[in-house]
């Protein structure tokens, strides 16, 4: 059967993104069950496909005997100027649906830098905008992911979030979905608050205190706070193994092994423990057969294994000796993306095979010790150095490390020894290696200015401000331009933006619907950030972006977000915070 | 060790796929269906396949020739099943054939040639498509532009068409018989074809089924029967 876009595919770009009969998708007659989802990613194809929250999701639904779950994915900018010019409106892959006559629409919120692709994803399915505009005549809509850590810029055009996992939560959405197009919409809506890590906007409202956030004040009878839905049992949950094949290249296109979640190490910037805890793991022999089982129905050669700071898995030497004693004779390469910085790490990833042929990434994200306390990053130099000195013994010839700039109470000094950091394990690497093989040495560094994050004890620092990040871009840019490193980092107007959506409050919601309107499309894509048109958008809302970006937050102010509760409490955040400082003195 | 020649199909699920995302499912579809295949040696092991000529995305095809190695034999029949249960929809293997023991190794570099039925929808009242294809057929030079993304190149369409039959043509609607040269040494796309004969643009819907791939004689006459020879028996 034809696909609604099948005329138009001639003239685009990758028309193979828009194939729906993949292997392991699944296509389950409408007619056959009571509840239908589409599942929106809002980024194109190539980009969404590999999202592990989006292939567990669609596996629970689809095995449900009464659901069904189909993709959505953003069109790329060529695609939806031929569906606009043609008047299609945006649908599902698998069945061609529109996304406006689905039950419940999911979307996937990865990060803040989405949002004018989600606004785009609800016009191209012909739906209004707002919640509040929409009733039964459409579908519910439902965001979860990372961003919701901090939605409210998104509130008023989302009926509901959830705020933590999607594993069991999604079917009791689903369930509740089924009287998405005969339930009044407002009581459907308060049931659904009712589910537990639901957060549905219309129902808390925010205060305003001299021009700054005061507070949300939530009516009667729905949770304050919220708390995060957790899965207690990870072991337990089930793991999509039949994963869909997608026919074009991906990023990350390999058999995806979840090993754990949430991470135990406390370091301050980082949402990771926050929002993802507590610390829980799959088995080893569960890790193990998973694998089969997923390489067996789906034929990759490749598997990643994912988790932060894998090595911290207290059977991490069990899954590898396992994967690698399995899997060397059957060309399955296994990679393990997340490291710690220190030779155990190099160890595993050697017994895995990686060596030379997947890279070997640390962060130790700042460059003097001071710092990396501040920031309670348990990392020296030494480890470091260590790490790296065993895998270019192993035979690696490049490693990655990522840092971060712009950190409170960062001087020039800190930022020099970035530099002076990587210019030593240069010559180190140099060293080991050789004369023969140095010339092949590549150490990647990749930079990126610090955002502060939702729920996280760095959430009250301002990011720094574009002109100092700027001088010491310009500063590592200078000190690195050496044979074998190669300098990258982010899009410093791109990071502010984000920065100023993670710590938003709902009045940001219209500078994204300005921006939208303005044309700005897949902004986490350097090529299509329209930096001009933001700034703009903030000025039209009579609103400045540094207000939320780069200021300091007050530590006894309301927050955006405090309606969320992470399960650690403002206190632990506040002692936590008070020692960032502490560091700098 | 084995070599397996199939003849495949891909077909409208697949039509929109490149030649190395085919490439990739089949390889996928081969270890799925637990195909013994051998790898090349090296610091990049990569499995044994190779293809007669990379088919373009939006075509379809019944004649696409792929070969394979396998460490152990394996009867063909029973390698073609297994790998059509493996394959995702536009995927098939129509025919897969062993190559004979005294010759194991069969690359399909020698194809040079490849048969299309095209299918045109549009404005053609005025086309006198057949016309102007027996007047391209009567030429000896004819020179088009072609624009690849590291530039443009001027070359003689000519010597590349074989054969341009328009088997029907009405005012809205043409059918074609092309026959063109294809693979490493230089070929024509229908496309290019189509645009000398004055159709292109999007008023037109052009639909392109490959119909059959192989290598031509030195005499430059089609020798399937010499491509049977190479492949052993069908």
């Amino acid at each position: 059967m034809p696909t609604p876009w099948e005329d138009i595919l001639p003239y685009v770009t990758k028309p193979a993104r828009y194939a729906n009969r993949e292997w392991n998708a699944v296509h389950k007659p409408h007619d056959s069950v009571s509840v239908r989802v589409a599942l929106l990613f809002p980024d194109v194809y190539d980009a969404g496909m590999s999202h592990l929250g989006l292939r567990i999701l669609y596996h629970l639904l689809n095995t449900h005997e009464d659901y069904l779950a189909e993709r959505a994915f953003s069109p790329w900018v060529d695609m939806e100027g031929e569906m606009r010019a043609a008047g299609l409106p945006l649908c599902s892959l698998e069945s061609g649906t529109p996304l406006a006559q689905f039950d419940l629409l999911g979307i996937t919120l990865p990060y803040e830098l989405h949002y004018t692709n989600v606004l785009n994803a609800l016009d191209l399915a012909g739906l209004p905008l707002k919640s509040a505009e929409r009733d039964k005549r459409h579908p519910l809509v439902v965001a979860g992911g990372v961003g919701v850590a901090n939605p409210e810029p998104l509130a008023e055009y989302v009926d509901a979030f959830l705020w933590g996992e999607g594993e069991e939560a999604i079917l009791e959405l689903a369930e509740a979905a089924r009287e998405a197009r005969s339930s009044d919409r407002d009581s459907l809506l308060r049931q659904l608050a009712g589910i537990e890590g639901v957060y549905v906007p219309r129902l808390y409202e925010p205060r305003w205190k001299d021009g700054r956030f005061g507070g949300m004040q939530a009516e009667a009878g729905v949770p304050m706070p919220i708390a995060r839905r957790v899965v207690a049992d990870l072991d337990a949950a089930p793991y999509p193994t039949r994963q869909v094949v997608p026919f074009v290249e991906t990023v990350h296109d390999r058999l995806t092994l979840e090993i754990m979640r949430g991470c135990g190490r406390g370091c301050r910037f980082c949402q990771a423990g926050p929002c993802y805890r507590p610390v829980r793991e799959r088995s080893a022999a569960a890790v193990l057969r998973h694998a089969e089982e997923g390489l067996r129905a789906t034929g990759y050669d490749e598997i990643s294994l994912l988790g932060f700071n894998s090595p911290d898995h207290s059977q991490i030497e069990e899954i590898v000796d396992g994967l690698a004693e399995r899997y060397s004779g059957e060309r399955v390469s296994i990679s393990l993306p997340s490291l710690r910085v220190d030779t155990f790490s190099v160890r595993l990833a050697q017994k895995l095979g990686m060596v030379r042929r997947a890279g070997l990434t640390f962060a130790p994200e700042a460059g003097t010790q001071r710092l990396r306390d501040a920031l309670r990053k348990q990392v020296t130099e030494e480890d470091l150095f260590q790490a790296a000195r065993a895998a270019f013994e192993a035979g690696w010839h490049g490693i990655k490390l990522y840092f971060m700039i712009g950190l409170p109470g960062e001087t020039a000094e800190d930022v020099e020894a970035i530099a002076d950091v990587v210019l030593r394990l240069r010559q180190m690497g140099r060293e080991i290696m050789g004369r023969e093989r140095r010339g092949r040495l590549r150490i990647a560094v990749s930079v990126n200015a610090f955002v502060p994050k939702p729920h996280t004890p760095m959430q009250w620092c301002a990011q720094d401000a574009a002109e100092p990040l700027r001088h010491k871009l310009q500063l590592l840019r200078g000190k690195l331009q050496v044979k074998g490193v190669q300098l990258s980092y982010s899009n410093l107007a791109a990071s502010q933006l984000e920065a100023a959506f993670a710590r938003g409050d709902r009045r940001l919601g219209e500078v994204v619907e300005r921006a939208w309107r303005a044309g700005c499309r897949f902004d986490a894509w350097d090529e299509h950030f329209q930096s001009q048109s933001w700034l703009e958008a903030f000025a039209g809302a009579g609103l400045d972006i540094g207000e939320w970006a780069n200021k300091p937050l007050e530590v006894d102010a309301p927050l955006p977000w405090d309606h969320l509760w992470s399960g650690l409490s403002k206190e632990t955040l506040r002692r936590q915070a008070a020692m960032v400082a502490g560091a700098q003195l | 060790m084995q070599q397996i020649v199939c003849r495949f199909a891909k077909g409208e699920a697949a039509r929109y796929i490149s030649h190395l995302d085919l490439m990739r499912a089949l390889e996928r579809g081969m270890r799925r269906a637990r195909l013994p295949l051998a790898y090349s040696e090296g610091f990049n092991p990569r499995p044994r396949v190779s293809y007669a000529s990379a088919l373009s995305v939006g075509h379809t095809s019944d004649a696409e020739l792929m070969a394979f190695a396998l460490t152990a034999p394996m009867d063909p029949a029973d390698a073609r099943k297994a790998l059509n249960a493996a394959l995702p929809n536009g995927l098939e293997i129509l025919q897969a054939w062993a190559t004979p023991p005294h010759k194991p190794k069969t690359t399909l570099g020698d194809v040079d040639t490849a048969e299309y039925a095209v299918r045109v929808e549009g404005p053609l009242h005025d086309a006198h498509l057949a016309e102007r294809a027996a007047e391209f057929m009567a030429q000896d030079e004819v020179f088009i532009t072609r624009v690849r993304d590291k530039g443009s190149k001027h070359l003689n369409l000519r010597p590349l068409v074989g054969e341009a039959e328009v088997v029907r043509a009405s005012a809205a609607q043409a059918e074609l018989n092309l026959r063109l040269r294809t693979g490493s040494a230089g070929g024509a796309r229908p496309e290019e074809l189509l645009a000398a004969l004055g159709v292109e643009g999007r008023a037109f819907r052009i639909s392109v089924h490959r119909t059959a791939v192989y290598a031509s004689g030195s005499s430059g006459r089609p020798a399937r029967q010499r491509l049977r020879r190479l492949l052993g028996n069908e």
